[in-house]
């Protein structure tokens, strides 16, 4: 080795290394008295209490304030209610399992989602309310569009996974860990995604990063947990409590024919249709379908990677804490309509999958999927991939049988 | 500059820089200034619902 390149590594050590090493002794010294001095905060206390509202109906996302929290919260420990967890099928139609159910059966049922509402918002949503999903009647209608996706997006966590559930999911010590680290782990790869991290998103984002993180992910995390800790005061994450006072609702007798109604449901709608042979409905058709030079569109199913399918991993941890914690619960697989999908076959080892995840936990499902046009059922869906009144009958059907028929 | 000075000065500028990175980077000064304690949090992107 030279003398030049001697010299500077000398320099380096000296100017440099030594400096930064002393810095970094400062800074834990100053950390380690200031800490010392400070006083511990105890995050305050938040109580939402109040009378159960929804019995029946739909909350299309659960920004609406403490309310909307409560009734979710009430519709899972109310063990008489069904809460519909869904996505884009959910509208105001009275045929809807949430609408029908308690106005023909005085059966309580309140629905929860619109479209992207998916896997991992649902699994944070009664993750919040884990104290209550025990023997909790809960029905998850599952699209497989949603295994086309990358999972859950950041809008619809925001607007589900509201601010005090996150709140409550930091605080409650009888969840499992690894669901707080999958949690940690959303935030952390949407970080850049959100206008901004809430001090409960941090603190599961910091849970993550020291458990699975990279080591500049850890020292970061670190050194947060530890500033944070330092002037907790300022960032305090409030303890919610639920107190919902429950409602009940007066049964009803059902004494329609249950053939001559689902018979008459589809003809309605086959007979509804004058546009086109994709058993689509005129409105959905013109607007979607056919091209503005009047070209039939033609959807195509691609192939599914179950290598890196998020959204199959979050369906994975979802059936694992339902299982966990005793849910009394279902699943639906609503079809995609084979007459404007190409390929729907390709979706079968998709299905084949799911279903086995259920079989395997023994947990009841209603499977709708329909690979070919042979096996499909005209009037299921309304459209390409919405449920018709004719398919949320078959649902309500399921429903009734699995929870009430027998009570 | 002798070396003590030297040094010195540099371990004033990585503690700058370190205290920086931790109070500017890490956690938000204006947080622990003006605590806020509920943060209503939104995506930055709207999804745009599509067929898939």
């Amino acid at each position: 080795m030279s003398a030049k390149s001697n010299t500077m590594i000398k320099k380096l050590f000296l100017f440099h290394l030594v400096p930064f090493t002393l810095a970094g002794l400062l800074i834990c010294g100053a950390l380690i008295w200031i800490s010392a001095c400070t006083a511990t905060y105890c995050g305050s206390t938040y109580i939402i209490s109040g009378e159960q509202v929804r019995t029946k109906g739909v909350y299309d996302n659960l920004i609406y304030g403490d309310q909307a929290e409560l009734d979710f919260i009430a519709s899972l420990k109310n063990k008489n209610q069904l809460t519909i967890f869904g996505s884009s099928e959910f509208t105001d139609a009275p045929l809807c399992s949430y609408n029908f159910l308690p106005d023909s059966l005085g059966i309580q049922s309140l629905g929860i989602g619109h479209a992207h509402h998916q896997c991992f918002s649902i699994l944070c949503e009664l993750l919040a309310a884990s104290e209550y999903v025990a023997k909790s009647k809960i029905c998850i209608v599952l699209s497989p569009s949603w295994f086309h996706t990358y999972g859950t997006n950041t809008e619809a966590f925001a607007e589900f996974v509201r601010p005090h559930f996150i709140e409550k999911i930091v605080h409650e010590k009888s969840i499992d860990n690894k669901y707080k680290i999958a949690i940690g782990k959303y935030i952390h790869e949407h970080r850049n995604e959100f206008t901004g991290i809430s001090n409960g998103m941090a603190f599961l984002k910091d849970e993550y990063c020291l458990a699975e993180g990279n080591w500049l992910d850890f020292i970061n995390a670190s050194l947060h947990k530890k500033l944070v800790s330092m002037h907790q005061n300022s960032f305090p994450i409030q303890n919610i409590i639920y107190q919902p006072k429950l409602k009940n609702m007066e049964r009803k007798e059902w004494v329609a024919d249950k053939n001559k109604t689902m018979q008459g449901l589809q003809q309605t709608f086959l007979a509804s249709i004058t546009t086109n042979k994709l058993y689509v409905n005129d409105e959905y058709y013109n607007l979607y379908v056919k091209d503005a030079d009047g070209i039939e569109a033609i959807g195509e199913i691609k192939e599914i990677d179950f290598d890196n399918n998020q959204e199959l991993e979050d369906f994975k941890l979802l059936v694992d804490l339902l299982v966990k914690k005793n849910a009394n619960c279902s699943f639906v697989i609503q079809p995609i309509n084979p007459y404007y999908y190409q390929y729907a076959d390709r979706n079968i080892p998709l299905i084949d999958t799911l279903t086995k995840i259920l079989d395997k936990h023994n947990l009841p499902y209603l499977n709708m999927y329909a690979p070919t046009k042979e096996a499909y059922d005209p009037g299921v869906l309304k459209d390409v991939m919405h449920l018709g009144d004719y398919g949320w009958m078959k649902i309500n059907y399921f429903l009734d049988s699995l929870y009430y028929e027998h009570q | 500059m002798s070396i003590s000075k030297q040094i010195i000065k540099n371990t004033l500028i990585y503690f700058l820089l370190i205290f920086g990175y931790m109070y500017l980077y890490l956690v938000d000064i204006d947080q622990i200034l003006f605590p806020q304690e509920n943060m209503e949090v939104k995506s930055k992107i709207d999804f745009v619902y599509q067929q898939f």
